[in-house]
């Protein structure tokens, strides 16, 4: 199974076809078909899940079906997946969050007894 | 309650609400400034001014967004202060201001070459870093905070104080930019097979 019918399951088009061959992805009486300048129109809002729930559907039903479209939606998807992984496992180091709190004893705030350890995220 | 009964309780509820939030204040000033030790300046400062404002604070709202506008109001001014006048060209110079293509002319190229896009598994985090540094600020920061730290365009819109067409306008601009850059720097190292035209 390629990634492209994955998606299109994950994507869950109950009356979807499952050949490959309407690019724009019209034929489905699921949601109203859009044309492949209107989906690339949406796709930054789609991924940013900031469509209202039928534009979304309309922006989903035409990927899912369209070969020409997809590709642009997969690497939209990888590049931030890059940016969002760029930053895993990056913390706060234990000294800022030490002087942190020395700031703040001496702003007034609660004063420190002994080695009091910064709250967790 | 007495006025240090009250001190005493606003300062249990900022340890409480704020400074959980202390590694998402570190890694925004980090993405935000480019270097640790300006990132570390920049925590030390939005804490040190979020204490000092906490009364303005409404309990139980978006205490991360508040401390992330904090944190990039204190940026800007640094940065306002600090800035030569050659760097306010460079960056005027680096944005793109021409009509916005609604399909992404880098993925066409990237289509032919990695439909899978997976060049971007041989971009290492410290050119992502660098890259997204070399944004200008206001692409730079809807791009943080959308992409990397998941806030809606509404709530960047009232972080940034800017209406929300702006921030979806900064954000694609900032995004085609980067990817632009990722693109580039795929193709210099022989990551994925750039087109006949820009070889």
């Amino acid at each position: 199974m390629t990634v492209f019918d994955r998606l299109k399951r994950l994507l869950g088009s109950p009356d979807a076809p499952t050949s490959h061959s309407e690019e724009d992805g019209r034929g489905s009486g699921a949601c109203k078909p859009i044309s492949c300048m209107e989906a690339m129109a949406r796709l930054q809002e789609y991924l940013d899940r900031e469509l209202d729930e039928v534009s979304h559907q309309e922006a989903a039903h035409h990927f899912s079906m369209c070969q020409k479209c997809f590709p642009h939606l997969k690497l939209e998807e990888r590049f931030r997946d890059l940016l969002h992984h760029s930053q895993e496992g990056e913390v706060c180091p234990d000294h800022l969050k030490e002087q942190v709190l020395e700031l703040l004893a001496a702003e007034g705030g609660e004063p420190r007894e002994g080695k009091e350890r910064p709250p967790p995220a | 309650m007495t006025g240090p009964e009250k001190e005493k309780a606003q300062t249990a509820d900022f340890h409480e609400e704020a400074l959980p939030h202390m590694d998402a204040v570190f890694r925004f000033a980090l993405r935000l400034a480019g270097s640790r030790d300006l990132a570390e300046d920049l925590v030390q400062e939005t804490f040190l001014r979020a204490f000092r404002s906490w009364e303005k604070y409404t309990p139980g709202t978006q205490c991360k967004s508040w401390l992330f506008t904090i944190c990039r109001n204190v940026f800007l001014r640094q940065r306002e202060r600090g800035q030569r006048h050659d760097e306010i060209v460079s960056e005027n110079v680096d944005r793109s201001s021409g009509p916005f293509e609604v399909v992404n002319p880098v993925w066409v190229k990237a289509v032919k070459a990695d439909p899978e896009g997976d060049f971007f598994d041989a971009i290492v985090d410290e050119v992502v870093l660098q890259r997204i540094q070399e944004l200008p600020e206001d692409y730079r920061t809807a791009v943080i905070l959308s992409d990397l730290e998941g806030f809606s365009y509404q709530e960047i819109a009232e972080m940034t104080d800017v209406p929300v067409g702006t921030v979806k306008s900064r954000l694609f601009r900032g995004r085609r930019v980067l990817q632009g850059a990722l693109y580039d720097y795929a193709v210099s190292m022989g990551y994925i097979k750039g087109t006949p035209d820009e070889a």
